[in-house]
């Protein structure tokens, strides 16, 4: 038996004083799933450390986080590493810079509950995504059992993001993808994305959870945005099977 | 200056001095307060206040006065002043009773039938208007004790404001005159008869093509998409207000105060996949694409700007033709990337998968487009990509180039570059190999004479000089010899000339040695295509212009006595190799590629251009000799027919493609 039903990772490579709001929301959040009798374990991943950073995340205010450090100098490889390292049922991720409602565990927790008493094979996403402080903007995410989930959108951009609670055998099998910027290729949420789909996991969204995003400058997104990446040629998104993405959704085996 | 009109701009929320500085850069320069500046000198030069207030469009539709040189931001905040100033006054009138009905409206002096007319419009109003939302957008409303709705009613809808985020008042008003004929409030109209008529109330709604496809992807009507959509971000507003939802931004605001800015975006929160215009556009644009494709992966596509009278698209055809000899033609895609003109289908292969992809790009985002292009291509999971001269293709490349080489092999053809109005050389050869020769598999250039000069201008290295080859267009259809003129002597010679009557093809120069040749008669087939420099030729009268031909065979050619080329600047053109494969006497220019085909002692090459003198005396020594001119045109027919045959051309894209294969 798992001693955690979730690991919650905050990863981190430059981040300081924005981290402040982050792991204040990411406590309650906890807070909120340990009251729903959720057992939390905590990891922070630095990835090539400033000094400064190295300095704010081993203040003894977060004592209670175990630190691991990598020098990858890609956060999805960092994911990966801490997916080997966590040991929960189910792990989710939070970029330092950003901020999760206070249900979001919880909640995601509850569906990945009953999705595994149900013998489904689910990731979770918060409902909405709230982008703020660079640029402003809120959007829901879909379902895809959802009557508005096309797989075509995603061809063009991403129905969800970074931000998943997946049970930890998911992101096991289907790693994410590094990095290559230098080949024009980014997104490797997205890529991951649809590659779980294509592997038959469904993605559902948690009602009333949100994302709160900070987009700053030098956020994954801008500099993606600002080289014109792309995510990579994945076999679901063939002319011949887009249509079918996301219809075959397999039962666990 | 008046230090009230500077307080009056500073403080108003349509005037934005962030936004002032960064789009007129000669405020920082000057160093002035934006607000003194736009007060001094930018409305004189008709500069906008803020990114989204059309000031000229807002006077008009208030019809507030700014005669004797007002500055007319100031006249437009002193009218909103007292609009609302009269408004609050009123406010009694406005605020609606509990059962939905006005009963507490004070008389409306003079107003009679018009007030209850108002009444009734307020009531209907309610029903659909945002005030979560009007609030918000416009800070003046918030900042003011006006009732919001009503002042929408009697001001916002004509300023060109928006009652809720679904609804575009300024693009409905465009797209209905009627509405602004008729000075109604647009949103009423809307919701009295517009929507029962299937009008528009935003760009991005039911009756817009792509909304439509959309809609039809998901196996639902635009109407049924368009209220699905609403409802979707009117359940999102009301958690948001109400709800569970609005709970946690409000504990994620005591967190981080800057979570709060964000209130105007999450009144009209983005419900995916109907998130904005450009991606409905692609994804409407993708799936009929694929369903042109016939939803089956290709595995060679040649990309082309149109199919018309060009050589691009001869070659295009050729090679697609020799594609077709190596591959199941099924396997092959033709895509026009430019426009929808495909004017000679017969010129390309049964069998073969034609895509206009031009068709479902028509007023997309040239971004949008190149990106849509890329997807198509990797959704193929294609093996090789031939541009011809797509344009679309190459500026892809820019951005997308690396990343599409990973997925297939790049091949484009390089033609020969342009010159324009300046004399200065452009076009692709010019502009792109040296940009994209490293993504790129191969290289095709139709003349030896072009990749000589890029390997000598770019100093190829040996190890990549092999990526650039040079392939002999192939004479697809061979011309048999056409009869020899039998010609009395009193009769003319003929002389004809055939190509785009543009430019590069000095028609100038043909027509000042028709007119030194009085005693031949010209004829010359071809249109302008790409500039308009031949309408201000006269033309001489011993030429005939004939229009357009077909097919060349279907020239009277037993008639002609010998063929003039005058280009500027070439590679080898079609109409050259099909005079030669016809074995009619040659007298032309050498320009680039020319000399493949103008060879000396088979045919009469002018190396100066411009030497009308020179053609004159060609063309002399062909119509005194003609057994001569006829004997050297049959051996130049012989060389050019053996070095360009279809097998031969074949054989090349297959060695091309067999050789990369070997280099794997």
């Amino acid at each position: 038996m798992n001693e955690f039903d979730l690991t919650v990772v905050i990863t981190a490579h430059n981040e300081t004083l924005v981290a402040g709001p982050c792991v204040l929301s990411v406590e309650a959040a906890i807070s909120a799933a340990d009251a729903k009798g959720f057992r939390v374990q905590r990891l922070l991943g630095l990835d090539n450390p400033t000094r400064e950073a190295e300095q704010y995340f081993r203040q003894d205010r977060l004592k209670a986080w175990e630190i691991a450090e990598f020098s990858f100098g890609d956060p999805f490889q960092v994911r990966n590493a801490m997916v080997e390292r966590g040991s929960g049922k189910w792990i989710a991720f939070v970029d330092a810079d950003d901020m999760v409602s206070e249900n979001w565990f919880s909640n995601a927790a509850l569906r990945l509950a009953r999705a595994e008493e149900e013998g489904e094979k689910i990731i979770v996403h918060p409902e909405l995504n709230w982008i703020f402080e660079a640029h402003q903007m809120v959007f829901a995410k879909t379902d895809m059992n959802d009557e508005l989930f096309l797989p075509h959108y995603l061809y063009f951009a991403n129905y969800y993001d970074m931000m998943a609670m997946a049970p930890r055998e998911a992101a096991l099998r289907i790693p994410y993808g590094h990095r290559d910027l230098k080949h024009g290729f980014g997104y490797q949420d997205w890529q991951w994305n649809i590659e779980t789909m294509g592997a038959g996991w469904r993605h559902v969204v948690a009602r009333d959870t949100i994302i709160f995003k900070r987009r700053r400058k030098n956020s994954v997104s801008e500099v993606n945005r600002d080289r014109h990446c792309i995510v990579r040629d994945l076999e679901p998104m063939a002319i011949d099977k887009v249509r079918n993405l996301g219809s075959g959704v397999l039962p666990v085996s | 200056m008046n230090e009230n009109e500077l307080d009056l701009i500073r403080n108003s929320e349509l005037f934005d001095a962030e936004w002032y500085c960064g789009q007129y850069p000669d405020v920082r320069l000057l160093n002035m307060d934006p607000a003194e500046h736009f007060l001094r000198f930018g409305w004189l030069l008709d500069r906008k206040p803020s990114r989204d207030f059309d000031l000229k469009q807002v006077l008009d539709s208030t019809g507030t006065d700014v005669s004797g040189r007002r500055n007319p931001l100031i006249a437009f905040l002193k009218h909103q002043n007292a609009v609302h100033a009269s408004d609050t006054s009123q406010k009694q009138l406005t605020k609606p009773a509990p059962a939905g009905e006005i009963t507490d409206v004070a008389p409306n002096p003079g107003r009679g039938k018009q007030a209850d007319s108002e009444q009734s419009d307020y009531q209907l109003l309610l029903t659909r208007f945002d005030e979560a939302y009007y609030v918000r957008r416009y800070q003046d409303i918030a900042r003011s004790k006006v009732d919001p709705a009503l002042h929408f009613l009697r001001h916002g809808g004509f300023e060109g404001r928006n009652p809720r985020a679904d609804f575009d008042t300024r693009f409905y008003v465009s797209q209905n005159p009627d509405v602004k004929a008729e000075k109604i409030n647009p949103f009423l109209h809307y919701l009295k008869v517009g929507r029962a008529e299937g009008r528009q109330p935003a760009p991005l709604s039911a009756g817009n093509q792509h909304f439509d496809h959309v809609a039809e992807m998901l196996n639902m009507s635009p109407r049924q998409l368009e209220s699905l959509v609403a409802e979707r971000k009117e359940d999102i507003k009301g958690r948001l207000l109400a709800g569970e939802l609005g709970e946690m931004v409000a504990k994620a605001e005591k967190l981080d105060p800057l979570v709060k800015h964000v209130w105007l975006a999450a009144l009209d929160p983005g419900i995916s996949p109907i998130r904005s215009q450009g991606w409905t556009h692609q994804i409407a644009a993708m799936h009929r694409l694929q369903e042109s494709a016939g939803w089956r992966r290709a595995k060679v596509a040649v990309l082309i700007p149109w199919v018309h009278v060009s050589g691009a698209a001869r070659v295009a055809a050729y090679l697609t033709t020799a594609l077709a000899s190596l591959f199941d033609p099924d396997d092959i895609i033709v895509i026009r990337t430019e426009t929808s003109e495909f004017q000679f289908p017969e010129w390309f292969p049964e069998g073969c998968r034609q895509i206009d992809f031009a068709a479902e790009t028509q007023g997309m985002e040239v971004s949008n487009k190149q990106r849509l292009l890329v997807e198509f291509l990797r959704s193929l999971k294609l093996q090789h990509v031939f541009n011809v001269n797509s344009l679309t293709f190459w500026e892809a490349l820019e951005d997308f180039g690396i990343a599409l080489s990973k997925s297939m092999k790049l091949h484009a053809y390089l033609f020969c570059n342009e010159k324009n109005l300046y004399g200065d050389w452009v076009g692709y050869p010019v502009r792109n190999y040296h940009k994209y020769a490293d993504i790129l598999q191969t290289v095709i250039c139709d003349s030896q004479f072009l990749a000589d000069e890029l390997a000598a201008r770019f100093l190829v290295p040996p190890q990549q000089a092999a990526s650039l080859r040079v392939l002999d267009t192939p004479i697809n259809t061979v011309i048999a010899p056409a009869t020899p003129v039998m010609r009395r002597p009193d009769q003319r010679p003929r002389v004809y000339w055939a190509g785009r009557l543009d430019r590069q093809k000095r028609v100038d120069i043909a027509f000042a040695i028709a007119e030194q040749m009085p005693d031949v008669d010209f004829h010359f087939w071809g249109k302008p295509t790409l500039d308009r420099g031949f309408e201000k030729l006269s033309v001489p009268e011993n030429v005939t212009l004939e229009g357009l031909y077909k097919d060349f065979e279907d020239l009277p050619l037993a008639k002609c006595d010998a063929w003039l080329y005058t280009a500027e600047w070439d590679g080898v053109p079609n109409i050259l190799l099909d005079v030669s494969s016809a074995a009619i006497p040659l007298v032309g220019s050498i320009a680039g590629g020319t000399g493949e085909v103008l060879v000396q002692d088979m045919s009469e090459p002018v190396t100066q251009i411009e030497d009308i003198d020179a053609y004159v005396r060609a063309l002399r020594r062909v119509f005194s000799d003609p057994a001569g001119a006829r004997s050297r045109a049959l051996k130049l027919r012989d060389i050019i027919l053996s070095k360009r045959s279809s097998s031969a051309y074949s054989a090349s894209i297959q060695s091309l493609l067999t050789c990369e294969d070997e280099n794997e």
